[in-house]
């Protein structure tokens, strides 16, 4: 039901756009400009591993989860494993669409421009929870479900709220 | 004797708008005698209490008026509502309770009768009752409110919230501002009340309805022109009809089709003319104006004093609403609520008191002795003897099932009160929307535990008819209710493995049933959305009340069912009748690999779910089944067809089409889970 993260994607069509760091050499190079041997092979379908086109080293490719943890351990320099397995186990996939509140981070703020839809259910949810232009939102969480205080109070919704909030450009603050 | 056509738990309904099961459900219902000794035209003063859920309407509400409460249905609705009579600074008054809204547009049923009844002639005030900390969210509703020309006092509750929140309130100002009366109180401590009632008793007797906060340009001008196209008489000022004609009301835009001489054409005409120049329409143009104007007003009344000090009982709401620690804290929660609390002490402890100590040492040889006298045997069996009406009905009832559903909703309502029920929609909304429902589902799931009746009707709150099939079949097959609960646990308690089993086959069938039924079923999952109140220490007063009113409903419902029960199941004694069932049933059960007294427990399961498993109890207690024959038997009797008084509702609350189709699969898969868990636990020599 939740559509498949980018992650789990590239790992399932067994190429897609990331950057990898190989394991050997250490240098980093997109995952779908691999060594083009894998193009050929009939396994790469189902292979769990790029071969990095620097060294031919075959890289494992990182679990979804670990993949999780690493973007969001990503603004956070450093962390060990454990916490990066920790942290990916809290994280989910990282929805986001540029202009809504969906690319807002836990902990940052942003005013409301106004809603995709104010006719539709999920408009109709969101202004009845105060949720309307010129308002400000801070997002206390993401996953399960989005936490937003709103006026001294906090309200919780899911992904589909979340994407029909517009927030005014440039907006956003820590 | 039958179930109450209307029956309670309706207000739960608010749960709609994330308040729900907050509000106690069935309250007692009593006479509302007006006290004696008052003057006539005082006691035809009304006064109603409006506001958003669960800002503490009710708590002021039984502040006000004491004893006397009445709760009925509103005319052709299922929503309940509570009448009280109270003494506002000593004059007697009538105080109507209104279910929960957040703007006069309605969007739930609920709403649409507060807003009729706040529309009623003959309400001589309004008390608009908002949490203080959040007032900009509130006053677009005062606004509204002030607009119905009617005398209006806002009541600014939780105020003692604020200070931890670094912010001060100024009523002062916003009571300049708006040219109506504001009052700060508390209403679970009764601070500021007596200014409250000394302030409603002032707007009744001015009279005087508040004069509208001016609008926005635009907005006046759409708002003047519409009104200019109206020309009927109506329950509010001309003013307010346009006003929510332009929010796209349906209900207005009805009445003012009644209305009008030319059927609403010119208003209409107004409106499609004042529509064509804005990008939104003009329901979400009033909107945002609405708020625009709250948020400057409050802007000017709340000032941040100081920092916002991060409480304690915040932070942990922020950690109980993550998935770590979250999910493991849920986890606990449960297993010491229902296993330990509920299972353990419950029907463990207390039920060995009651009924060995109790009924079969002193109660029932006391019954037996009295009624020796009955020549009649037949006769004597009503009444006590193996299914007689005091022996087995009262007995089950007090002994078995009062210990068990008492604890459980002692357990709910500190969940309930703690506030922690919001938190645990949020975490399972992911889980839920899987199966085809959304994290408010929880609600009814868990009041499952307690009552599968009480659920069933509960779930009529969820907000699309896929929701509430989906939350209905789940409910009666693999949600046992607190009784039943009790009784399996304290049957399997002593072998684990047997347990684990019966833990799994269920869960098993909830994420199955629930992952085929949102596949098959057409529509989608309705989004999750809810206010998250603050997590608190649960008072014991409300616990207490909550514990108490549910309690109070479940015996008005159940003991006259456990009776009718002993009565149907003696008559079926003695014409004869249940042995032919029971023959119906027998190589049913055979097929299972269980003894034949199993299928009289089936039988009793029908009449009530608990009742099936309190007779297994006896079973094991007497040692006809083994290990696998007990699992067996308490697997598929769970999963068994609901009883009557679930199955009854289910045919009212979504049909009789859909209730026979849930009770003929209930049955059939059942049996075929219990004929398959038979042969593997045989199979693999168990």
């Amino acid at each position: 039901m939740n559509g498949s993260s980018p992650a789990s994607a590239s790992i399932a069509s067994g190429h897609g756009g990331r950057q990898v760091e190989c394991g050997l050499c250490g240098r980093r190079f997109r995952e779908d400009r691999a060594q083009p041997v894998c193009a050929g092979c009939p396994l790469a379908r189902a292979c769990r591993y790029v071969r990095c086109p620097h060294c031919g080293y075959e890289n494992p490719v990182e679990p979804a989860w670990i993949e999780r943890g690493r973007a969001r351990e990503g603004r956070r320099e450093g962390g060990g494993f454990l916490r990066r397995l920790v942290a990916g186990l809290g994280a989910r996939r990282r929805v986001s669409a540029p202009g809504t509140l969906l690319e807002l981070q836990p902990g940052e703020r942003a005013t409301v421009a106004g809603l995709e839809d104010p006719a539709s259910a999920e408009g109709r949810a969101l202004a009845s929870l105060g949720v309307l232009p010129g308002v400000a939102v801070e997002v206390v969480q993401r996953y399960p479900a989005w936490i937003v205080r709103v006026d001294h109070a906090e309200i919780a919704f899911d992904d589909a709220l979340a994407a029909g909030v517009r927030l005014v450009p440039g907006g956003t603050a820590a | 004797m039958s179930l109450r056509p209307n029956a309670p738990m309706a207000r739960t309904a608010l749960e709609e708008s994330g308040a729900c099961p907050m509000c106690p459900p069935p309250r007692a219902r009593r006479s509302a005698p007006i006290p004696s000794g008052s003057a006539p035209e005082e006691a035809a003063w009304r006064v109603a209490l409006v506001g958003a859920p669960n800002v503490g309407k009710s708590t002021l509400f039984h502040r006000l008026t004491g004893r006397y409460v009445t709760v009925s249905n509103y005319p052709r609705t299922s929503v309940e509502v509570t009448y009280g009579v109270g003494r506002l600074d000593g004059h007697v008054a009538r105080v109507v309770d209104t279910p929960g809204l957040y703007s006069l547009s309605p969007t739930t049923e609920e709403e649409r009768v507060s807003r009729r009844l706040v529309l009623e002639e003959g309400i001589d005030a309004l008390v608009h009752v908002v949490e203080a900390r959040c007032v900009a969210r509130s006053l677009p509703l005062t606004l509204d409110l002030m607009e119905l020309g009617k005398p209006l006092v806002l009541a600014l509750n939780m105020v003692d919230e604020l200070d931890p929140l670094g912010l001060e309130l100024r009523p002062d100002l916003l009571a300049l501002r708006l040219g109506l009366d504001v009052v700060p109180i508390v209403a679970v401590t009764g601070e500021g009340v007596t200014e409250l009632e000394r302030a409603i008793l002032r707007a009744i007797r001015a009279g005087e309805a508040p004069e509208p906060v001016r609008r926005r340009p635009d907005v006046a001008v759409a708002v003047e022109a519409v009104t200019g196209a109206l020309s009927g008489r109506y329950a509010m000022p001309r003013r307010a009809v346009a006003s929510f004609l332009l929010q796209a009301d349906e209900e207005t835009q009805a009445m003012v089709e009644a209305t009008e001489t030319d059927g609403g054409r010119r208003a209409g005409e107004a409106i499609r003319e004042v529509a064509a120049g804005t990008q939104d329409g003009t329901a979400y143009r009033s909107a945002v104006e609405r708020h625009e104007v709250a948020r400057s007003l409050a802007e000017h009344v709340l000032e941040r004093t100081g920092e916002r000090r991060v409480r304690v009982a915040e932070r942990l709401g922020r950690w109980l609403a993550r998935p770590l620690p979250g999910i493991p804290v849920l986890v606990v929660v449960l297993w010491l609520g229902l296993y330990e609390f509920v299972g353990h002490f419950g029907a463990g402890t207390l039920v060995d008191w009651l009924e060995r100590s109790l009924f079969l040492g002193r109660v029932n040889p006391f019954l037996e002795s009295l009624f020796r006298g009955i020549p009649w045997p037949w006769l004597r069996g009503l009444w006590v003897g193996d299914y007689g009406l005091l022996t087995l009905g009262l007995r089950y009832a007090i002994a078995i099932i009062l210990p068990i559903v008492a604890t459980f909703f002692l357990f709910f309502s500190v969940l309930e009160d703690s506030g922690y029920l919001p938190r645990l929609a949020l975490l399972v909304d992911r889980l839920f929307k899987r199966l085809g429902l959304n994290g408010r589902a929880v609600i009814p799931i868990v009041l499952g535990f307690a009552c599968d009746t009480m659920a069933t009707m509960v779930a009529r709150t969820l907000e699309t008819r896929r929701e509430r099939i989906l939350a209905t079949v789940l409910l009666a097959l693999a949600i046992p209710c607190s009784a039943q609960l009790g009784v399996i646990l304290a049957i399997l308690s002593g072998q684990p493995v047997a347990l684990g089993l019966w833990v799994a086959v269920l869960a098993g069938t909830f994420l199955l049933i629930g992952a085929v039924g949102a596949r098959v079923l057409p529509g989608r999952s309705a989004a999750f959305h809810m206010e998250l109140p603050p997590l608190r220490v649960p008072r014991a007063s409300n616990v207490v009340r909550k514990t108490a009113t549910r309690l109070h409903w479940y015996l008005l419902e159940v003991i006259p069912l456990f009776m009718l029960a002993s009565v149907l199941l003696w008559a079926g004694q003695v014409t004869g009748l249940l042995d032919r069932v029971l023959n119906l049933l027998h190589p049913m059960v055979a097929a299972l690999g269980l003894p034949r007294q199993t299928a009289s427990v089936f039988l009793l399961g029908f009449f009530r779910r608990d009742y099936g498993a309190a007779g297994l109890y006896e079973l094991q207690r007497t040692g006809v089944l083994d290990t696998v024959g007990l699992l067996v038997s308490a697997v598929t009797l769970t999963l068994f067809v609901p009883c009557v008084a679930q199955f009854l509702m289910m045919w009212k609350e979504r049909g009789p089409k859909i209730a026979a189709g849930i009770f003929a699969f209930a049955v059939t898969f059942a049996f075929g889970v219990g004929f398959v868990l038979n042969l593997a636990l045989r199979g693999i020599g168990l």
